[in-house]
């Protein structure tokens, strides 16, 4: 009998680990939605703080993973012997491994589905996009331009301000750079179910010195633009 | 019954843990040896024909700051690799016992014991024990200089009171003639493999104390565990290293990285006779690949990089963020960042000035000062 009633609280107490009967079947979904500025003739325009007057002809950014942020000091309801370091492109129940190729110059629209995180109960406060180079198995890599590998690439023409000069640019890094888009608290051991909706600002060429940078430093200027506007649509 | 608690107990104590619990102690050896393992750390591997005992890891301790293992009797292990900085010298350049420069700098010992392979790019070195040989009796550099010495030596060690009890207590298996080149390398061996630093901020940190991490340091933390700056993948594991082996380990990986510190043809070359891995293959795809060592004590190890060429912390992280390096003029010119061969894991990344400041805070948590400081890995030897 002494037996059989440890070996009860044995099943208990790992039963307790992170899976109690409370945390079955949360689902988050998550999607993404295109800018809203709508195309004209096919291109994206802009206006950026230096003066300059952009055409974007040809644009792509490699989404590689999204997580759901707990909030801090949230107590953690879950454990892992794994601790923070992830594989490339695994999932986790509060990680999307997504390998999706982003086109920049996608038209308004629905917002595209990404997943589904399944987490645990707790308050999570943020979404976070990992923008990171394209493996040669993302989805979506353009068939008109060599992407695997890169994070962004940008091109296009820009005028500066007073110039009647048109002129090209081009952008591209393989730097990595995070998206972090706050929101509202959101308890999940209060909501069964969520649809959260990223997007990001179209500030993409604010401070970017198209006339004197290079390739590179151009394609981290319009990174770092892209990471800093994700934001959550309040769900 | 007893073995039931335990399992209830160890139940228990999973719910919430992220680490894994510290393993039991190791029992002693004959003579009092057991290792002093940091929380969450494995035993190291030991080879078999040199088990540890207490009074090899003394006589080991002895001989590595013995200026008689030198050729001029200028120079020990110690010379080289300073306890205060991690065992390390603070030179991007090692130089030898008779001035001579080395080509790469002096790599830290701190968990040495662990490392799969020695040296900065030599797949072949895997012991202590041989690669002890390497600065004893190399001349192209000359690092100890004692090729063509080894009976001068011995007699030099006879002739110290110390070893006519050290030697034949560390060996006792060797009988009278305890004196001989084998009983050196394995009792350098043996005390190097003490050489374990795994009590930080950050271990401390990691075993749930709080308060040990500044909130810059526990930010740093999160960045260099995350897939945007890849640090822990070559950084990694209880000692922030790959290429690392230990006991109970089934399969060592073993793994080289080339980092984007040159590109002098455009066609990814590295500067000679620091060609990486490739030196020992000649493959070349090993061109620039080196091992990414520990950084446990970093902030205590600079300047960074097998050659030196890197002085801070500060400009090592900009390395990595940028990519790789872009040297834009004179004979190291390049792109380091389109070296073909670089890892795929440098690829940069886009850090803001708090966050490099939070990253350093989390580098600066690694250093060990108790390790730094450990009588038992200090000079025993009365100063001249």
């Amino acid at each position: 009998m002494a037996r059989a009633l440890s070996t009860l609280a044995a099943l208990g107490l790992l039963a307790g680990c992170g899976s109690s009967q409370d945390e079955a079947g949360i689902e988050v979904a998550l999607r993404l939605r295109p800018p809203a500025t709508p195309l004209v003739e096919g291109e994206r325009r802009f206006t950026s703080d230096l003066g300059y007057t952009i055409r974007l002809t040809r644009g792509y950014l490699s989404i590689q993973s999204a997580d759901l942020v707990a909030c801090a000091g949230a107590r953690r309801r879950s454990f892992s012997l794994i601790r923070e370091a992830h594989a490339h492109g695994t999932g986790s129940p509060t990680r999307l491994g997504l390998g999706s190729v982003e086109r920049l110059l996608a038209p308004p629209g629905e917002p595209r589905s990404l997943g589904v995180f399944s987490p645990p109960p707790g308050r999570y406060c943020a979404i976070s996009f990992g923008l990171r180079v394209a493996d040669e198995d993302a989805e979506g890599l353009p068939a008109d331009v060599p992407f695997v590998g890169q994070t962004i690439l940008v091109e296009g023409f820009y005028t500066a301000a007073g110039s009647p000069e048109e002129r090209p640019f081009r952008g591209v890094t393989t730097a990595s750079a995070t998206g972090k888009a706050a929101m509202d608290a959101v308890d999940l051991g209060e909501r069964r179910a969520l649809l959260l909706t990223g997007a990001w600002g179209e500030a993409w060429f604010q401070g970017v010195e198209l006339a004197s940078l290079g390739e590179e430093q151009i394609g981290r200027g319009v990174l770092q633009n892209i990471a800093s506007t994700f934001r959550v649509e309040a769900p | 019954m007893r073995a039931r608690s335990f399992l209830l107990a160890t139940l228990l104590l999973s719910c919430g843990a992220e680490e894994a619990p510290t393993p039991p102690p190791t029992p002693p050896t004959s003579d009092g040896f057991s290792w002093n393992l940091p929380q969450g750390f494995p035993a190291p591997r030991v080879p078999s024909d040199n088990p540890m005992n207490r009074a090899k890891v003394e006589l080991g301790r002895h001989l590595f700051y013995d200026k008689r293992l030198s050729g001029n009797g200028t120079f020990s292990c110690g010379s080289c690799h300073e306890q205060a900085r991690a065992f390390t010298d603070g030179r991007g350049l090692a130089v030898g016992s008779t001035g001579q420069e080395h080509p790469r700098g002096s790599m830290s010992l701190a968990n040495v014991g662990y490392a799969a392979t020695l040296t900065w790019a030599n797949p072949l070195m895997t012991t202590l024990e041989k690669q002890a040989l390497v600065p004893m009796f190399g001349e192209d550099p000359v690092e100890l200089g004692l090729a063509g010495q080894e009976e001068a030596l011995f007699a030099r060690l006879k002739a110290e009171p110390r070893y006519q009890e050290l030697f034949p207590r560390a060996f006792p298996e060797k009988g009278a003639e305890p004196f001989d080149l084998d009983a050196v390398v394995k009792a350098l061996g043996a005390f190097q493999r003490t050489l374990i630093s795994g009590r930080s901020p950050y271990d401390r940190h990691l075993a749930g104390e709080k308060g040990a991490l500044s909130e810059a340091a526990v930010r740093g933390k999160e960045l260099f565990f995350s897939e945007r700056l890849e640090c822990f993948h070559c950084h990694g594991g209880f000692s922030l290293a790959d290429s690392v082996t230990h006991e109970g380990k089934a399969i060592d990986e073993i793994t080289f990285h080339n980092t984007g510190l040159y590109n002098l043809d455009g066609k990814g070359a590295y500067p000679a006779p620091n060609r990486g891995v490739l030196e020992v293959s000649n493959q070349a795809g090993d061109m620039g690949r080196f091992k990414a060592p520990t950084l446990r004590n970093i902030a205590v190890t600079a300047p960074y990089m097998h050659d030196g060429s890197v002085a801070t912390l500060p400009e090592a992280i900009d390395h990595y963020a940028a990519g790789g390096r872009t040297i834009p003029s004179g004979p190291l010119a390049g792109d380091g960042s389109k070296n073909p061969y670089k890892s795929e894991f440098v690829t940069g990344f886009l850090l803001s000035e708090q966050e490099k400041l939070d990253l350093l805070a989390f580098l600066e948590s690694l250093t060990d000062t108790a390790f730094l400081t450990n009588p038992e890995h200090a000079d025993p030897w009365p100063a001249p």
